[in-house]
């Protein structure tokens, strides 16, 4: 199976910030999520990703290619979606579709029309006048107007609604059913990621804690509920992080290091979050 | 590249009233003035604008960001602001240059003289404006473009007020046409450094 997005080794350091040693791998056909706090390094990756910040040491390869010499032909492939819409806020649909028409090579009208109309969006009114849902829906509209092989979301689905968000995941579910297709997801919503990802990717202080499919990351980590005495039967190495309560501790442990006696559960994505960054 | 264009010109459309009005209020006091050199010279400065109006549409919708993982390079977004400021030069150019023969003031060569001057003007003026405008972002850029307005006004209120026949300079018709056919070249040149410099600043900035 060929790979969308290979990072190998990515460093990046900013004032207060560090990128460390970043590495995962975004096989075609799938879709990945990228989750952590806020500031924890998803946009940073991103912007890395697509060459809009220079990365200080490491390799990143998209559809094939190091991501620095990108090709206008690569770049056709690629449709990205960001947490804001970038279109000059005084044109409209129409005056948009012109732009674009003139900027990719394999812009198809006819599919931008069909998303518009879908999305019930205005052909003449300024995009100032949109609402949040309305401009994301736009640009998602435009990323998937121009043959897109690999979609990158960063935060797109934040500040809609529940009916928006689920056409969205929807349109990627669809997207996804063409096996050369793929999807890299950031959001802090993950509730949908764990719907539609096959993968999860960690980031937490600029650190990827993990990078797996979601399935196993759920298999191999589990919530234990206990008291200080259970506690102690635990082996401290597998315990990912603690919550502490008035009656008991809830702990994130390694699935193989929980003791047989005691009661556990599978542990979901945002709870792995939660005690991963809260720590030990 | 061309979609970059289309772009400014329709943000810039919407300034394109105003415009529209002021060219229509000058070349009716240039036509009955007999004199096209204000409305000329007000076209010029405006063409020599509005590149870092196009600019700061941009920046007001993060457009680079955006369009930078389209299939545009770096460079590519540098030139079509450098393109976009020949085509307002080049239509303020033609259409005072017709105004200039209809009105019939100013012999041919007159009127190309002070056309030539005005060319000048407006392609220094992108020429220092739009790397200023990558590199410190248009806000800044507009204080700049403060003191380059003034600059020739300076220049000119301080050679009204010393004899330039003490300095050994005559303004004779001569003369300007020998300052045009030397300027016009620097200026083309001045440009190209310019976008040089622009492509340069905009290689390495961080979005």
């Amino acid at each position: 199976m060929d790979s969308s997005i290979t990072i190998t080794n990515v460093n990046k350091t900013y004032e207060g910030f560090r990128l460390e040693n970043a590495n995962f791998t975004l096989p075609q056909g799938c879709i990945m999520g990228l989750i952590g706090e806020n500031g924890a390094g998803k946009s940073t990756l991103i912007k890395l990703i697509l060459d809009l910040i220079k990365r200080d040491s490491g390799e990143i390869r998209v559809l094939g290619c190091d991501n620095l010499r990108l090709s206008g032909e690569l770049k056709e492939r690629i449709g990205v979606v960001f947490d804001e819409c970038f279109f000059p806020e005084n044109l409209n649909v129409k005056q948009i579709g012109t732009i674009l028409k003139n900027i990719y090579r394999n812009w198809d009208e006819a599919v931008f029309q069909r998303h518009i109309t879908n999305f019930g969006l205005p052909q003449t009114k300024a995009v100032r006048e949109f609402s949040r849902g309305m401009k994301m829906k736009l640009s998602i509209a435009a990323a998937m107007s121009h043959g897109a092989e690999l979609l990158i979301l960063d935060e797109a689905a934040s500040g809609l609604d529940p009916m928006a968000r689920e056409e969205i995941l929807d349109l990627l579910r669809d997207f996804i059913q063409d096996e050369t297709h793929s999807v890299l997801i950031s959001s802090h919503i993950i509730s949908d990621l764990e719907k539609v990802c096959d993968y999860i990717t960690f980031i937490h202080k600029g650190e990827i804690v993990f990078s797996e499919e979601k399935d196993l990351i759920k298999e191999r980590y589990r919530l234990v509920k206990c008291d200080e005495e259970e506690l102690a039967a635990i082996p401290p190495d597998a315990v990912k992080g603690v919550r502490h309560g008035k009656f008991g501790s809830t702990l994130l442990v390694e699935a193989d290091a929980v003791p047989g006696q005691l009661t556990s559960e599978p542990a979901d994505i945002e709870s792995l979050m939660v005690f991963y960054s809260k720590g030990v | 590249m061309k979609g970059l264009i289309i772009k400014d010109l329709l943000n810039l459309r919407r300034q394109g009233g105003i415009i529209l009005l002021l060219i229509i209020l000058y070349m009716a006091m240039g036509f009955l003035g007999g004199n096209i050199a204000m409305v000329a010279g007000m076209m010029m400065i405006l063409a020599g604008m509005l590149p870092l109006t196009a600019l700061s549409y941009d920046e007001r919708a993060k457009w680079d960001k955006y369009a930078l993982t389209m299939p545009v390079t770096r460079r590519e977004m540098v030139t079509s602001k450098y393109v976009l400021g020949m085509i307002l030069v080049g239509c303020a150019f033609v259409i005072s240059l017709l105004a200039a023969l209809a009105v019939r003031s100013l012999s041919l060569q007159e009127g190309l003289i002070t056309l030539a001057f005005l060319f000048i003007i407006s392609t220094v003026f992108i020429s220092i404006l739009l790397p200023a405008g990558f590199k410190l972002g248009v806000e800044k850029s507009r204080y700049l473009m403060m003191i380059v307005l003034m600059v020739p006004v300076l220049v000119i209120i301080t050679f009204a007020n010393i004899n330039p026949v003490g300095f050994g300079i005559r303004i004779t018709e001569q003369s300007l046409t020998t300052g045009a056919g030397i300027g016009v070249p620097l200026a083309i040149i001045f440009y190209a450094i310019s976008y040089l410099v622009s492509v340069r600043v905009y290689e390495n900035k961080e979005f």
